[in-house]
């Protein structure tokens, strides 16, 4: 009788080797000595993107992991705090409250390229970057958040915001500041249209176009002059604003009240800048011409083409090509188990804020430890999703839900449907301090 | 969130104003400092004067942090108003109550 001998390729020598090292590690997650032992890898492990949702990540992996190679891919120096952009867009915040520096919040033992990804090849494991080089990994996580496709409306770019009365607060800093200045110049003017919109792709923090509308509200009652203005919803869907319903409910009603006219079934499709003017097509399939002193524009959004070119993005279903394809639960890609994703990039129900990162960001921690260890993924995120809902200049709901649209506060003493001076002030003074730890991993 | 990740979150959202906290701490200790050198019964006027500093932080608070009384509506909203009254009031007390004895 003869014994064969089984030649095991590189990838699977590597991947044994990775559990032998993180095995010997898996002590750690015993909560005795959880305390005192960093799980052993030596994993090379590519984080692509930088922002909060990457920055998070990197600072668990760093403090859990002893051994491990980490490695921060994203471009952009300045960080962002983005949820502070509706506060500057409504001309509450200077935009330098909003800007710190990467560097800043990289940790120590991560390698941080100031490149981005132009493409994956998750067969491969490895991604290339704009400076030319090509990364290998054992380990990926995407984390590159959201493209915005103002070019997907005729005749708009980043370019055109706080000129010839656009707006849009997602495009960063300068274009919020650029938007309450045309805000303010609508107001000045002392009459008007202001149109709102709303994409017909999923978006980032889906509360913001709704917080831009109450807030320019609040400042056209203040002027004491709302009267000599129209204020419009544009809506690609039908009586709908929001996914939750009980907060969609409250939206509407509310805006009832105030006289905001809801356009519904129709999607901005152009904009003339010089002529102020944008057209929408119905879902009956016309299309309509529509004059506006002041449009706020949200454009449609995806992954960035990096990432929906390749094959790590959904293939089939309502994500293909437009969203990471990974478990809603665990965070893990459902064809590549040595990828996972956080942030805005995933192609999940709900997820897309930044108090999402900081449900996700534990859960993928763990995941990944248990990956490493060649143990089970036990984790899971139940979508939790969070929006400080900002419904006049001064109060707030604080909207918490996760999938299936399930309420998810998270204090029993702050009702998720009232709107509270309190939830303002935790808005407004404590969720950035709170985004700031979450970005150091501790919390 | 734990208890432990609400003391991160607080820690982390008073550290830009640790110079005024240290500040406020620093005029506490050097009032019972001098209040150690004098003797006597407290002046009367300290108490309604420290309510009177009291109702006003409360009715200031929200206009304080870009709101209005108006939006004061949940019970979590006043008993927050109803904390940040009591604690001015019982700092103004303690800081003029060595400073103003009697005799």
């Amino acid at each position: 009788m003869s014994s064969a001998k089984t030649r095991i390729g590189p990838d699977q020598s590597r991947r044994r080797l990775l559990k032998l090292g993180a095995g010997a590690g898996a002590l750690s997650m015993l909560p005795v000595t959880s305390a005192l032992a960093r799980q052993q890898t030596s994993a090379r492990i590519v984080i692509i993107g930088a922002g909060a949702a990457g920055l998070s990540i990197a600072s668990r992996l760093q403090r859990s992991l002893s051994g491990a190679r980490i490695t921060l891919v994203g471009a952009r120096q300045p960080h962002f705090y983005q949820p502070g952009f509706t506060l500057v867009a409504s001309g509450l915040w200077p935009q330098q409250n909003v800007v710190t520096h990467t560097r800043q919040w990289v940790p120590s033992g991560v390698d941080w390229i100031e490149a981005d990804a132009t493409g994956f090849a998750p067969d491969n494991k490895s991604v290339s970057l704009t400076n030319g080089d090509t990364l290998n990994y054992d380990l990926l996580v995407v984390a590159t958040g959201c493209q915005l496709n103002y070019s997907d409306i005729e005749g708009m770019s980043s370019e055109l915001i706080g000129r010839n009365g656009i707006g849009s607060v997602y495009a960063g800093p300068e274009a919020a500041t650029a938007t309450s200045t045309a805000i303010d110049a609508l107001i000045t003017k002392g009459e008007g249209r202001a149109i709102f919109t709303l994409p017909h792709t999923a978006l980032k923090c889906a509360g913001a176009p709704l917080k831009m509308t109450f807030t320019t509200l609040s400042r056209l009652e203040d002027s004491g002059r709302r009267d000599n203005f129209q204020v419009d919803f544009f809506t690609p869907f039908e009586q709908k604003v929001f996914s939750v319903p009980v907060y969609n409910d409250f939206v509407l009603n509310r805006w009832q009240e105030q006289q905001v006219r809801l356009q519904d079934q129709r999607r901005l499709t152009a904009i003339d800048a010089d002529t102020r003017t944008a057209l929408f097509s119905h879902a009956n399939g016309t299309t309509e011409r529509e004059e506006y002193d002041f449009i706020h524009v949200v454009p449609p959004m995806s992954a960035p083409d990096s990432v929906r070119q390749s094959e790590l993005a959904w293939q089939e279903g309502a994500w293909a090509h437009e969203w990471l394809e990974v478990d809603q639960y665990t965070l893990q890609h459902r064809r590549y188990p040595e990828v996972f994703g956080i942030g805005d990039v995933i192609g999940t129900p709900f997820g897309k804020t930044a108090a999402s990162v900081k449900k996700q960001a534990p859960v993928l921690e763990e995941n990944i430890l248990s990956y490493l260890a060649g143990q089970p993924l036990q984790a899971r995120y139940n979508g939790y999703t969070s929006c400080p809902l900002i419904t006049s200049i001064g109060r707030a709901v604080l909207a918490e839900f996760g999938y299936g649209g399930e309420l998810m506060p998270s204090f029993p003493f702050i009702s998720p449907t009232e709107e509270s001076w309190a939830v303002w002030v935790m808005k407004e003074k404590m969720l950035q301090p709170a985004y700031y730890a979450m970005l150091n991993g501790r919390v | 969130m734990s208890i432990e990740q609400i003391l991160v979150v607080m820690l982390y959202t008073l550290k830009p104003y640790a110079i005024w906290i240290g500040l406020a701490l620093a005029v506490l200790v050097i009032a019972q400092i001098i209040g150690l050198k004098r003797s006597g019964k407290t002046c009367p006027r300290v108490l309604p004067v420290s309510l009177v500093a009291g109702v006003a932080a409360a009715l200031l608070a929200p206009m304080l942090t870009g709101s209005k009384l108006a939006y004061v509506a949940t019970t979590t909203d006043w008993l927050a108003l109803v904390g940040i009254g009591l604690g001015t009031a019982l700092y103004v007390y303690l800081v003029l109550s060595p400073l103003m004895r009697k005799g």
